[in-house]
């Protein structure tokens, strides 16, 4: 992932450099170029390059309507005025800026991982910032968040972070300002990773909290009950919000390729099993898959992005790709 | 269950733990931690029922491999469950062999001693009480089964077992085998044990016959003998001359025949000849030496005897040898035939009385002259002349032999007399028709005594006398052979009759030319005990000078006395072999042995005095041991064991330690045993079962086609 790594990290780290072991320069080169473009409309609070649901002060003309007392008169066509002779004054498409909401998942099973911390961040760093040495779901899915949210501040718009398990337990509000991204780096680096997960509830609790439309993005393992996490989402799109949904799982995950019987133990408190793992795996790889299916399935099915990442994959080609070809469906959709 | 190796047993067992220490082993190991666990307890859900099962099966499974291998190993003896390794009832039948060879001296006894404390431990082994049963059958020829049908009552078994002393016989195991295998039930509710105590010498083995086949389903025997014991066999003692009569007592000399075994270098023997008289004590009359050449292991000799003037009625010589490992076949026995006087008939129409020239005497009238050439010594023959046609069995009763010198004359009641005197132990000599008419006798002569004997009808008459000599098997005249040549050199012969004995008996006397003169055979009646002689010329000076000769009075005298000593059974039994009693002796009563007789078997060797109907003393039978039973010869084990396997074919022969106490179906190394094979064959079958639920829980249908997948 990192062709010049760069030497060992030794003694306390700085904000800045935390944020570097996340989001390395070479995977900020890959995504500068890009733009992470709202798929509906959203409501922002300042001008930007996202379409608004209001109408407003902007060049790109939208309708006429008739003059009504009161109506500044500086927007009455003239032109119209002289060939019909009645009033109508002329509306414009506002163009508003994009809120990104990301909700990092910081529950137990998010602190997985099987490939060394080093070796996945490209830096020489041994171990993450928590003491970890190796690259769990949540380095993975703090990384993306600094990436998504450097991507945003850069085009204009504004990101925030929503830090949850069972409920929020971190929150950094939305800024346009550059240095955002370190900022969330920084919360995400200082937050604990050991409790149970409730997406669905921390969903509804975020709606509760957000007026405007915006885009969420959810950076998590979605360890948990599909059909609540189905019915958090549609409320979501009943509200008028976009999302991007990140599933975030790590390879050992992915292949449960152990050969030696060992007690298992869960990392949200489920209970150790002894298990002989050539014995399950079948079984396992057929339940891990087919929720990862379903997810994938009602993600879309709500009008969603969705997309698998593995934790410890280079983060620049998974976001570049993505972004490209969700930008490139906006458009089409768009034109048509 | 006892074990040959009791330790590799105990670390058979030890070893089950194996399997269950790296069972605990596996669940100290360090735990996992695990993000996606909700999917291994979802698979856990599904596969836990099936899982748990196979782990369970394979952990038995593989504590049954080891422990079963381990038990193998250590080669289970087959008296845990059952006194003999079963939970069914036991039927035991014991074999024993109590021939002469289980004799043998062995450290403080007998080989059948210790073959008895071997039984009387195996029966201790027994549980009546659980249907257990067993039956004796004793070896020694004839095989006897003394209690052949199976019962509890052990303790009357185990008497007989302490009364048991080897006796003189051969031993018969098959035919004590097929008795034993007789007693043991059919049905296949009872185990069926048979074990066979012998020390499987030579002398106590006949390979001529066959083990019966699938008798049991399991064989015992103690580990055969494996030193030979030398040891000196006294295979026959024989006078030269066996009938004795007041002032010829016989004997002269006694041939002494030995056989040995368990050695093969030269060796002297001294042996010593005493005469046995009833109610006296043995009187000690000679030694001798018998010596064995290198490599022989027979020898005799013929040792000078002087017998006393007058034996007793009923005395007998007997042979002894010195003492040795086997003290049962060192003595042998010959009862003296000893006779008041020899009475003889001589059917003429003698001339003697009224003739004064010996031109004119006939056959009778020389043969009444070479029976009493001189009137003192004849006195111990008493001749009766009798006519030829007045032969009636009336007339022959009480004579010793009957010289027929008219055959022609005798008619046909007369013939069948004279074959029912041979019948009875008679000895006839016939000499033909002087005259010229045609010899047809001879039909009458084969009719009645079943030779197959003919002559010519008419004389053969040479132009020139021939000389006569002694003939390739002189028989009778063997002792005096030397003598006899001498004698007859002078002899001549004028003519004879051409005799064709068909190949059947003895030619003491031939012409030049090869042609019988005399011949001699028992008749091919069965159960007839004479003598039947024939002579192809009538002792007439118009034949023959032999009359005039001197060879004439030895050639009658012999052929009268050996005659009469061939005719009638042999004084001698073998010890075992079945009894043939001379016609009117119902009974035997022993003099020397230390047991009874049952009037048709007799295995110990002895004196027995025969009786007839009412208690009549009949004279004397020496009973000797059987001398092939005699050998001490060691036998290769595996051979035996081939032997004895048919008795229960597939199941290798248990043999029992004889030199341990404890010998209850005690199962040595190179015997095998069936519940070894069997532990093993479960401890296979315990392999391929760990092999499969091994591979089936490591594996967990992996074939099976995977579902879900995200692109």
């Amino acid at each position: 992932m990192a062709d010049t790594p760069t030497p060992p990290q030794t003694g306390e780290s700085s904000p800045s450099e935390q944020a570097q072991l996340y989001l390395h320069p070479k995977t900020l080169a890959r995504l500068g170029s890009f733009e992470l473009r709202a798929k509906m409309i959203v409501e922002g609070v300042m001008s930007g390059m996202h379409r608004s649901p209001y109408q407003g002060v902007s060049v790109e003309f939208a309708q006429h309507r008739p003059y009504t007392a009161g109506d500044d008169l500086r927007h009455l066509d003239w032109k119209v005025y002289g060939r019909t002779d009645k009033l109508q004054l002329k509306q414009y498409q506002q163009e508003t800026n994009l809120d990104l909401v990301l909700m990092v998942d910081a529950s137990g099973s998010m602190n997985f991982g099987s490939r060394s911390f080093e070796e996945a961040s490209g830096t020489g760093q041994r171990t993450s910032p928590r003491g970890g040495a190796t690259w769990t779901k949540f380095d993975h899915a703090t990384g993306m968040a600094a990436a998504l949210a450097h991507i945003t501040v850069n085009q204009g718009d504004r990101a925030g972070l929503v830090l949850y398990a069972d409920e929020i337990t971190g929150l950094v509000d939305r800024s346009s300002q550059r240095s955002v991204w370190r900022q969330m780096v920084s919360t995400l680096s200082a937050s604990p990773v050991d409790r149970e997960t409730d997406t669905p509830r921390v969903l509804d609790q975020v709606l509760a909290k957000v007026t405007n439309r915006c885009l969420f993005v959810i950076l998590s393992d979605l360890y948990e009950d599909v059909e609540r996490l189905k019915a958090a989402l549609a409320r979501l799109r009943h509200r008028g919000h976009d999302a991007i949904v990140f599933q975030i799982v790590d390879p050992a995950e992915q292949a449960f390729d152990f050969d030696d019987p060992a007690p298992f133990v869960g990392l949200e408190g489920e209970p150790m099993q002894r298990i002989n793992p050539r014995a399950i795996r079948d079984a396992y790889l057929e339940s891990f898959r087919s929720h990862l299916a379903e997810v994938n399935r009602i993600t879309l099915g709500l009008g969603f992005d969705y997309q698998l990442v593995r934790a410890g994959d280079w983060l620049g080609p998974t976001l570049a790709s993505f972004v490209a070809v969700r930008n490139a469906k906006i458009r089409k959709s768009r034109s048509s | 269950m006892s074990f040959a190796h009791p330790i590799l047993a105990a670390l058979g067992v030890l070893a089950v733990a194996i399997p269950i220490i790296l069972h605990l082993l596996r669940r100290k190991k360090k735990p996992v931690s695990w993000g996606a666990m909700r999917f291994i307890l979802e698979a856990q859900k599904r596969t836990r029922r099936r899982l748990t099962i196979d782990e369970l099966i394979l952990l038995i499974a593989r504590c049954l491999l080891i422990g079963l291998a381990g038990l193998a190993i250590a080669r289970p003896i087959l008296s845990g469950t059952g006194p003999l390794g079963s939970t069914l009832p036991t039927t035991l039948a014991i074999v024993i062999d109590n021939s002469l060879t289980s004799g043998v001296s062995s450290g403080d006894g007998t080989e059948l001693d210790l073959h008895v404390a071997e039984a009387l431990s195996l029966l201790d082994s027994l549980d009546p009480t659980q249907g257990d049963r067993a039956s004796l059958v004793l070896a020694a020829s004839p095989a006897q089964a003394v209690i052949a049908e199976p019962t509890s009552e052990l303790d009357a078994i185990r008497r007989q077992l302490e009364q048991l002393e080897p006796v003189s016989s051969r031993a018969d195991l098959p035919r004590a085998v097929q008795l034993a295998s007789d007693s043991l039930p059919s049905a296949e509710s009872d185990r069926r044990v048979l074990s066979v105590f012998s020390g499987f010498r030579s002398g106590s083995l006949d390979r001529s016959a066959a083990m019966l086949g699938n008798a049991a389903d399991r064989v015992i025997a103690p580990v055969p003998a494996t030193t030979e014991a030398p040891n000196i066999t006294v295979r026959a003692v024989q006078p030269l001359r066996r009938v004795s009569v007041p002032g010829d007592p016989g004997a002269g000399a006694v041939r002494a025949v030995l056989g040995r075994s368990g050695s093969t270098s030269e060796l002297d023997v001294e042996v010593s000849l005493s005469l046995l008289s009833p109610g006296g004590l043995p009187l000690e009359l000679t030694t001798g030496v018998v010596r064995f050449a290198s490599g022989m292991d027979t020898a005799q000799a013929t040792i000078p005897l002087a017998l006393p003037d007058e034996p007793a009625p009923g005395s007998a010589l007997r042979l002894t040898v010195p003492r040795d490992a086997l003290a049962g076949d060192n003595t042998a026995f010959w009862p003296i035939d000893a006779r008041e006087r020899l009475r003889v008939g001589i059917i003429a129409d003698t001339t003697k009385e009224r003739t004064v020239s010996i031109a004119d005497f006939d056959a009778g009238a020389w043969l009444g002259l070479a029976l009493a050439p001189d009137p003192e010594t004849g006195a111990s023959i008493e001749q009766r002349t009798l006519s030829a046609r007045s032969v009636s069995a009336p007339l022959l009763r009480g004579l010793d032999a009957v010289f027929l010198t008219s055959p022609g004359r005798v008619d046909a009641p007369g013939w069948e007399a004279l074959g029912a005197f041979v019948d009875q132990g008679g000895l006839l000599v016939v000499a033909p028709e002087p005259g010229d008419e045609p010899q047809l006798w001879i039909d009458a002569l084969a009719r009645v005594t079943d030779l197959p004997w003919t002559t010519s009808r008419q004389a053969v008459q040479p132009d020139a006398s021939v000389s006569i000599s002694l003939g390739t098997s002189p028989g009778f005249l063997l002792p005096i052979a030397e003598e006899m040549t001498a004698l007859l050199s002078s002899v001549s012969l004028e003519r004879w009759l051409e005799l064709d004995i068909g190949g059947y008996g003895t030619v003491p006397l031939v012409t030049e030319s090869g042609s019988p003169l005399l011949a001699m055979a028992q008749p091919q009646r069965e159960g007839s005990l004479g003598l039947v002689a024939v002579w192809a010329m009538p002792p007439v000076l118009s034949w023959t000078d032999l009359p005039a000769k001197p060879a004439m009075i030895p050639l009658v005298q012999e052929l009268l006395r050996e005659g009469i000593a061939d005719a009638g059974s042999e004084p001698i039994r073998i010890a075992g072999q079945p009894l043939r009693l001379p016609a009117g002796v119902i009974d035997l009563d022993p003099l020397d042995a230390e047991s009874g007789a049952d009037g048709s078997q007799t295995q110990l060797a002895g004196l027995y005095q025969m009786l007839a109907q009412g208690g009549q003393p009949r004279g004397v039978l020496g009973i000797n041991p059987d001398a092939d039973a005699g050998s001490t010869a060691v036998e290769d084990r595996d051979s035996i064991s081939a032997w004895l396997t048919p008795i229960a074919p597939g199941q290798a022969v248990g043999w029992t330690n004889a030199q341990e106490q404890d010998q209850s179906a005690q199962v040595n190394d190179e015997g095998g045993t069936p519940i070894a094979t069997l532990l093993l064959s479960l401890a296979a079958l315990a392999a391929l079962i760990e092999v499969y639920y091994a591979w089936r829980t490591s594996t967990s249908g992996r074939k099976k086609r995977l579902v879900g997948s995200v692109a």
